[in-house]
């Protein structure tokens, strides 16, 4: 095997997470973590996930259960966004965009407002999907590094002498990074302030000066000030991959930043080159991949900062413009490649912030009136749909 | 009819956009209402008004589609010439057909019944790499990924340790195809009996006529005539066609499925063609049907590739489908249909006759209120049987983006944003078919080997080399699996594979490779014959 030694430099939670998951990967390559000069980030004591934690877990062997009780882990299967700017919007942590008769749910639910009706966000919910995660974030780095040292990373101070066949930076550089602070707010590490609140919904406050989440696990206070918000425009050169804040820079809501570190660690890992030659061709693929996604996420981001207080569309990024001047016009989303967010969510977050359509599909307009009812009405029990 | 709620909902959804986009104080209702009824351009309320132009395979599947889906919501007219052939390409489909037709709700017997059908499980390819070699690029995957890794990088290993069967062995559709045996997929949740998909080879003459009922039934109304000019309006949309008997047939919105033609598309509209005959030369097809010979009906299409293109075969219920795709400027038609007379296996049962054509597509296949549906909004050669796949492709598009009364800039570009996407990956992959070969000997071959390629196709090879990868993109008609098939089978073989691949001990490997390939032809064993499939299904029809 050519690939004998990796190295993952960094301390927080997304070196440990990339360093295992490497090794659980390619059980006969040397994988090293470089802890020299890192910092601890403290992590707050809270962290959040999607629901891709639990798919990450069951790739590197990590049980669930003990991830949810050393780690104090709760499930959330919905974050509110509470009183920005006078809008509350509800997020489920999976939706889907849905069709009945070739015309979409939602389409049919904005033809038919009817205050009594559920919401479009709990329509489109899929009520089966995997919940994200609040948890210690402490007490998961802990279970992390003794996982680590148990299959057999190495933990070293200062960088060995050999070139590894990859290294993994967590460390954020200051050259490449795409500035996008023009539409996301910066935010410092926050601190907690008080016990969490019992329930399997996460809130999230904004008042333009500070970012409070409460979910059952932590209550936690973000400040502005921090990192740039933004991302590394080539995350791969030469036998470099930038991994979690080192690649990208999202504000501490919707378990962001550690699904896009996961996200990042997974693709890494499908493309490992296997041969020195195959470096370019592989990591401008990585990169043409991870550009992609990692635009998805700032967009989905920063969506709520910008919608929430009415943001002219031209001041937004392209994507997120072209997303709500579509959504505006008929109340579609176009097509988007290697979006990590599924369109249902989008959806439930445009119509959530207020904004809607001038017009909607025609296909939507064919069923008649009792028919559209009937439609949402079994869509709201969780009727199957298919069986329509 | 709009209703006078819908048109205040539109009212305010007309509102809300002006608060948000302008920060002004919101419209009056009735001023809004007022904004929307000037839009219209002719002032008139009702359904919008769609006139298709051309009957042909893309004209009655877009009239059948749109009555279907949008009902009441339009006025549907299409003209078409009983003077005026049908092209009818397309004998051979793909599996994405079947979902058309179901949504439809046209049962698949009848289909099947009334268009001469046979099922088909992939297409052969024959002499494409080398001559000697073939493979079957099957509507289904090789194997099935193992701890996240695709199976071909397992069976690179394998290969490359001299110990592994040929990859179609791991392959359910390939193996059935191979045994002319079919049965349809069982939905099961078991990984193999679930593992592919079916498509269908059909007469494509008989598609149009069966639609045309449909649609009449659903009142799409038909005119016979021959268009001979396009009307355009003070604002340079199309307003009106007129047929050669001076009838004006006005419409909101034309769909131009006149071929080759393109009366709207490029007659009226002069929208430019872009050519790719740089990659792709064959220009010419002589078409032969002859008698199906007795014996098995194979499940698949053939594709052979000749001194100058290649050739088809498609075996229906009925007859043989044959032709030969030429490049003219290394064959002349003459000796092609010669050709192509000699290698039919059955009596021919007409003349050869030449189609002519040139791939490309449309720079834009939305201009205006006219949408270029089929041929005359672009034409890639029937390699991959993608024909009647990008009619259905545009058609769902145009659904999906369908004007509510007024066409909107917006709308136009997404539509035509994701048709070029389509047309141009479909492209690359059928070039991929004639540059992937290591034959030398014709002029045409070498030229094919030899020529410059997109970069777009061109990066996607790189990426196979380094590592056995395929770029990934989730729109699109082939996927990983097709890219797969293409380069294992012409002989494309990566320097390396996913060094995940080489985590299971050899023996452990091959163990589970044997078995998976000894489950496969078990399966396949216990299969009908593909006839008997076929007379299963079709018998009930015929009493």
């Amino acid at each position: 095997m050519t690939v004998r030694a990796i190295h993952v430099r960094g301390g927080g939670i997304p070196a440990m997470a990339a360093a295992i998951a490497f090794r659980r990967a390619l059980p006969g390559a040397a994988v090293t973590l470089i802890a020299a000069g890192v910092e601890d980030k403290g992590d707050a004591g809270w962290s959040a996930g999607g629901p891709l934690l639990a798919d990450f877990h069951a790739k590197i062997g990590l049980d669930q259960a003990r991830f949810a009780a050393e780690c104090r882990a709760m499930p959330v299967q919905t974050t509110c966004l509470t009183g920005w700017h006078g809008h509350d919007v509800t997020l489920p942590e999976k939706a889907e965009e849905m069709f009945v008769d070739g015309a979409a749910l939602h389409q049919l639910w904005l033809r038919r407002p009817d205050p009594s009706r559920a919401s479009l966000s709990r329509l489109l919910a899929d009520p089966d999907a995997a919940p994200g995660w609040r948890f210690d974030g402490s007490a998961y780095r802990a279970l992390l590094t003794r996982m680590a040292s148990a299959i057999g990373v190495a933990r070293v101070g200062e960088a060995p002498c050999e070139t590894p066949w990859l290294l993994c930076e967590t460390r954020r550089g200051e050259n490449g990074w795409a500035d996008w602070s023009d539409w996301l707010p910066a935010f410092d590490n926050g601190t907690v302030t008080l016990p969490g609140e019992t329930h399997d919904m996460e809130r999230i406050c904004w008042d333009g000066e500070q970012l409070e989440a409460t979910s059952p696990a932590h209550r936690i206070c973000f400040s502005l000030g921090g990192p740039v918000p933004g991302r590394q425009s080539q995350p791969w050169t030469d036998r470099t991959i930038r991994l979690g804040d080192a690649a990208i820079g999202l504000p501490p809501v919707l378990g962001l930043p550690l699904t896009a570190a996961l996200q990042d660690i997974l693709r890494a890992i499908r493309f490992i080159p296997p041969t020195e030659a195959a470096f370019p061709a592989v990591a401008r693929e990585y990169n043409r991949q991870t550009e992609t996604a990692h635009r998805a996420l700032l967009e989905w981001a920063a969506a709520p900062f910008l919608l929430t207080r009415g943001a002219a569309i031209a001041a937004m990024p392209p994507g997120l413009a072209a997303i709500v001047r579509h959504f505006i016009h008929r109340g579609r989303l176009p097509v988007r490649e290697g979006d990590p967010v599924a369109r249902g969510r989008w959806i439930a977050l445009l119509a959530g912030c207020g904004l809607t359509p001038d017009r909607i599909d025609p296909t939507a307009r064919v069923p008649d009136d009792a028919r559209a009812d009937h439609i949402l009405t079994r869509a709201a029990a969780r009727h199957p749909l298919h069986q329509e | 009819m709009v209703t006078v709620k819908a048109a205040l909902d539109a009212a305010v959804f007309r509102m809300a956009r002006t608060r948000y986009e302008t920060g002004a104080a919101p419209t009056s209702r009735e001023s809004a209402l007022d904004e929307r009824g000037a839009a219209r351009t002719d002032g008139a309320a009702g359904p919008m008004r769609v006139v298709i132009v051309g009957g042909g395979t893309a004209g009655w599947m877009t009239a059948a589609a749109l009555a279907k889906f949008l009902g009441r919501q339009i006025d549907i007219r299409l003209v078409e010439s009983e003077e005026i052939g049908i092209v009818g390409v397309g004998e051979a489909t793909l599996p994405h057909l079947r979902a058309f037709i179901r949504r439809l709700g046209i049962d698949e017997a009848a289909f099947m019944q009334a268009t001469g059908a046979t099922f088909k499980l992939g297409i052969d390819f024959r002499d494409f790499g080398a001559i000697g070699e073939s493979y079957i690029h099957p509507f289904g995957a090789y194997g099935f990924d193992m701890a996240d890794v695709g199976f071909h990088h397992y069976w690179l290993r394998a290969r490359s340790a001299g110990s592994v069967q040929p990859i179609g062995a791991f392959s359910l559709p390939i193996v059935a195809a191979r045994a002319n045996r079919f049965t349809p997929p069982l939905h099961n949740g078991d990984p193999i009996d679930s593992s592919y998909g079916y498509a269908y080879q059909f007469d494509a003459t008989r598609l149009a006529p069966m639609l045309r009922s449909f649609s009449e039934a659903r009142a799409v109304r038909r005119r016979e005539g021959r268009v001979v000019r396009a009307e355009r309006g003070e604002d340079g949309d199309i307003a009106a066609v007129i047929l050669e008997d001076g009838t004006r047939m006005a419409g909101d919105l034309f769909v131009d499925c006149s071929g080759f033609r393109a009366l709207l598309i490029d007659g009226a509209l002069e929208e430019p063609w872009e050519d790719w005959s740089r990659w792709l030369p064959c220009d010419r097809a002589a078409a032969l049907p002859c008698a199906a010979p007795p014996g098995p009906i194979e499940p698949y299409t053939r594709a052979t590739a000749m001194a100058s293109g290649w050739r088809w075969r498609i075996p229906l219920q009925h007859r043989i489908g044959n032709g030969y795709v030429f490049s003219s400027a290394h064959l002349s038609e003459d000796e092609a249909c010669a050709q192509i007379l000699g290698a039919v296996e059955g009596e021919p049962l007409a003349d050869p006759r030449v189609l002519r054509f040139r791939a490309g597509r449309r720079d834009r296949s939305w201009v205006r209120n006219v949408v270029a549906i089929g041929l005359s909004g672009g034409f890639l050669e029937p390699l991959e049987s993608t024909s009647i796949h990008l009619v259905q492709m545009a058609i769902t598009r145009l659904i999906a983006l369908f004007p509510d009364r007024e066409i909107a800039a917006i709308d136009r570009d997404e539509y035509n944003r994701l048709v070029d996407l389509e047309y141009d990956r479909v492209r690359d992959f059928l070039i991929l078919h004639y540059h992937a070969t290591r034959r030398t000997d014709s002029a045409f071959w070498n030229h094919v080997r030899t020529m410059d390629i997109p970069e777009t196709l061109s990066r996607k090879m790189e990426l196979w080399h380094a590592g056995a990868q395929v770029e990934a993109y989730q729109e699109g008609l082939f996927l990983e699996a097709s890219w797969v098939a293409v380069y294992l089978g012409q002989g494309i073989l990566p320097s390396a594979w996913d060094p995940r691949a080489d985590n299971p001990a050899a023996q452990a490997l091959s163990g589970a490779m044997d078995d998976l390939s000894r489950t496969i032809a078990a399966r396949v064993a216990a299969m009908p014959d593909h006839r008997a499939t076929l007379d299963g299904l079709l018998r009930p029809q015929a009493a």
